[in-house]
């Protein structure tokens, strides 16, 4: 166990000595000695050297989380503009799982980009089942033209892109 | 939770009510998922995998003659998917431990009703309908053989 006082508050020992008879003009005798050892001294500091340092560390994080999480916003709103951006986007909010803070209003952004961003995702798979199914019906002037009039951000899965690169490459005359 | 569905219900109706701020409803279901405990993994078979929902949501059924109780994960892969995770709590927290008689007697428009969708991605919302879906199928199946 640490003590910082030996065990013995000053006011304890001062109290003793009074009861034994030692006291200067009448007043109990103050221990003169050191108020704490040094290694004492070298726990306290090492304390508030943790405190600090965890201060420190959170401040760090709390910037490091703004600035991405205003990156990631930056990114967003330019991809409202063009939508092949979405997918810098994803990343970017995909990179802050690594941060050491995210706040609620932090999070509940997060969680409703990442959501919003499945959803694209998810309605492109669905040109992509579309132009499958026009494919397996013969029409496959449907299928390549619905896939190179899409505009949308594309966001598809690698397995899911490469069968919509190889669709919308069949050579037909539109 | 305890009580009944119709406590419960409206336990969770005016949580809704209360809500000031559009974040209130997303911070209330960052804080059920946050809260809740996910399941043994050697539970998350492929068979309880509740389809349509873009994360991989594991809902597995145990019923003890008297109440069905259910145990809920979602997996999101990299990331986690708290609202989707949040949304699954809030179920469990109307239908968990009923009499498969009791999750029947509720018309699942109630959520609908305090708002749950507004705002609710596509997804987020086809999952969501698609884990009440299994909750009701399941409550039928095991209702059915409750009364056999």
């Amino acid at each position: 166990m640490v003590s910082f006082l030996n065990g013995k508050s000053p006011f304890d020992e001062a109290e003793e000595k009074l009861e034994a008879g030692e006291t200067v003009n009448g007043r109990p005798k103050m221990p003169t000695g050191p108020i704490m050892g040094w290694q004492d001294g070298v726990f306290l500091l090492v304390v508030i050297a943790l405190i600090v340092g965890g201060y420190q560390y959170y401040q760090y994080a709390k910037r490091s989380s703004a600035e991405t999480f205003a990156r990631c916003d930056a990114l967003y709103q330019a991809a409202q503009e063009d939508p092949q951006k979405y997918a810098e986007v994803e990343a970017c909010y995909d990179s802050t799982w690594e941060l050491g803070f995210v706040s609620d209003s932090m999070e509940v952004l997060r969680q409703n980009r990442q959501g919003a961003i499945a959803d694209m995702r998810s309605a492109q798979k669905d040109i992509l089942e579309d132009a499958k199914g026009a494919l397996d019906e013969g029409d496959t002037v449907k299928a390549v033209t619905m896939l190179r009039k899409y505009a949308g951000a594309k966001l598809l899965r690698p397995a899911d892109a490469a069968e919509w690169n190889k669709i919308s490459a069949i050579p037909v005359a539109e | 939770m305890s009580g009944n569905i119709a406590e419960r219900v409206e336990d969770v109706r005016a949580k809704f009510a209360s809500f000031a701020d559009p974040d209130d409803k997303w911070k209330f279901l960052l804080d059920l998922a946050r809260a809740h405990k996910g399941m043994d993994a050697s539970l998350k078979a492929e068979k309880f995998i509740i389809q349509g929902c873009a994360s991989t949501m594991y809902l597995v059924p145990k019923f003890d003659g008297a109440v069905l109780h259910f145990e809920m994960d979602v997996e999101g892969g990299t990331t986690n998917p708290l609202i989707s995770r949040g949304l699954g709590a809030l179920a469990l927290r109307v239908y968990n431990d009923l009499p498969p008689s009791e999750i029947l007697s509720l018309d699942p428009v109630f959520f609908q009703q305090i708002g749950l969708n507004v705002g609710l991605s596509p997804t987020r919302s086809n999952g969501f309908a698609s884990l009440l879906k299994q909750i009701y199928l399941y409550a039928r199946v095991f209702d059915a053989m409750s009364k056999k």
